[in-house]
């Protein structure tokens, strides 16, 4: 499965790789801000988008927005320890499958490959 | 203690991740939407510490700290311009305040946010341990209101002697739909910051 990780924080994205499957059934690709994740979307034309709330710019579901706005279509995962109500209820209205709590580890990657798959 | 771009960015994503914790706990408890964000953190020597925190040295701050024990130790002080966070308080628990009087409106603001500063600092703090695979064991908090120079002189008035650090966190709260700019400060010895940076340095490795 092609997988986007939308995430400002290298550290983010390494413990996301980090604790992905090494079994090669995954291909993992990273954008840190909305244009980057546009263009990847674009190009990879990933199946899964996990997305980080907490960004400078644009939250996770702003961005999710802009890409259904763009015309990209993708299950949607966002990625994040802010999961009080309103924050799950926005991710939700939007169509996103899941909310993951941050920070990530392997349990809860495969369990949610599991999921997706 | 220099840092390079990733030490950085992953001590700004501890912070981060635990604030963000701490408003979920914080929604939870005042019913409202909060949002927490860290957008920068540094490390200064203790002497730096109050130019460092960018904050008008004669203005009243209110600031929530608390001791911390296990691998690393030291003292988390949380801190907010004095107005702000009590016009804030005051939105978030206004309906208890009804009817109170001048004394009694003082006290609830007061334990109000110790309350905050509690659930933010443990939240954050305990995220940040984790991630490391640390142990942390928090005293109780306490309060008090001052200029920033007094505050930083009373919490490190046990250090004499010590070479003190600071991590500064810069912190965007955004509550009851206002906005404020903080500083969590987690004061520690160099030795304390040694070792959780060592920590920081194996998480890393393992990636």
């Amino acid at each position: 499965m092609k997988i986007l990780i939308v995430d400002d924080s290298m550290t983010s994205r390494m413990l996301f790789k980090a604790y992905m499957p090494k079994d090669g059934q995954h291909e993992l690709f990273e954008a840190t801000a909305l244009p980057d994740a546009l263009e990847k979307m674009r190009e990879m034309r990933p199946e899964l988008v996990v997305l980080d709330y907490n960004m400078p710019e644009y939250n996770g579901v702003e961005m999710a927005q802009a890409m259904l706005g763009a015309g990209l279509k993708a299950k949607f995962v966002l990625l994040t320890a802010n999961t009080q109500r309103t924050v799950v209820d926005s991710a939700l209205a939007v169509g996103f499958i899941q909310v993951v709590e941050k920070p990530v580890n392997a349990v809860k990657i495969a369990a949610l490959l599991a999921q997706v798959a | 203690m220099e840092l390079d771009e990733l030490e950085r960015d992953a001590l700004r994503e501890l912070a981060n991740v635990g604030l963000s914790r701490a408003a979920t706990q914080l929604s939870e408890l005042l019913n409202d939407h909060i949002e927490m964000t860290v957008p920068l953190v540094q490390v200064v020597p203790y002497d730096q510490v109050t130019q460092a925190l960018q904050l008008d040295p004669h203005a009243m701050v209110a600031a929530v700290w608390q001791s911390f024990s296990g691998q690393s130790e030291g003292t988390s002080i949380l801190m907010f311009p004095s107005e702000d966070s009590k016009r804030l308080v005051r939105a978030l628990v206004g309906p208890s305040m009804l009817g109170a009087g001048e004394d009694d409106l003082r006290g609830i603001e007061h334990e109000a946010m110790m309350e905050i500063g509690n659930i933010i600092i443990t939240s954050g703090m305990a995220v940040i341990a984790d991630m490391l695979g640390q142990e942390v064991r928090m005293s109780l908090p306490g309060y008090m209101e001052g200029n920033l120079p007094d505050i930083m002189e009373q919490r490190n008035r046990d250090n004499a002697g010590r070479e003190m650090q600071a991590i500064i966190m810069f912190t965007h709260l955004k509550a009851a739909q206002r906005e404020i700019e903080g500083r969590m400060v987690m004061l520690m010895s160099v030795d304390s910051v040694q070792v959780l940076f060592d920590r920081l340095h194996k998480l890393l490795r393992s990636l």
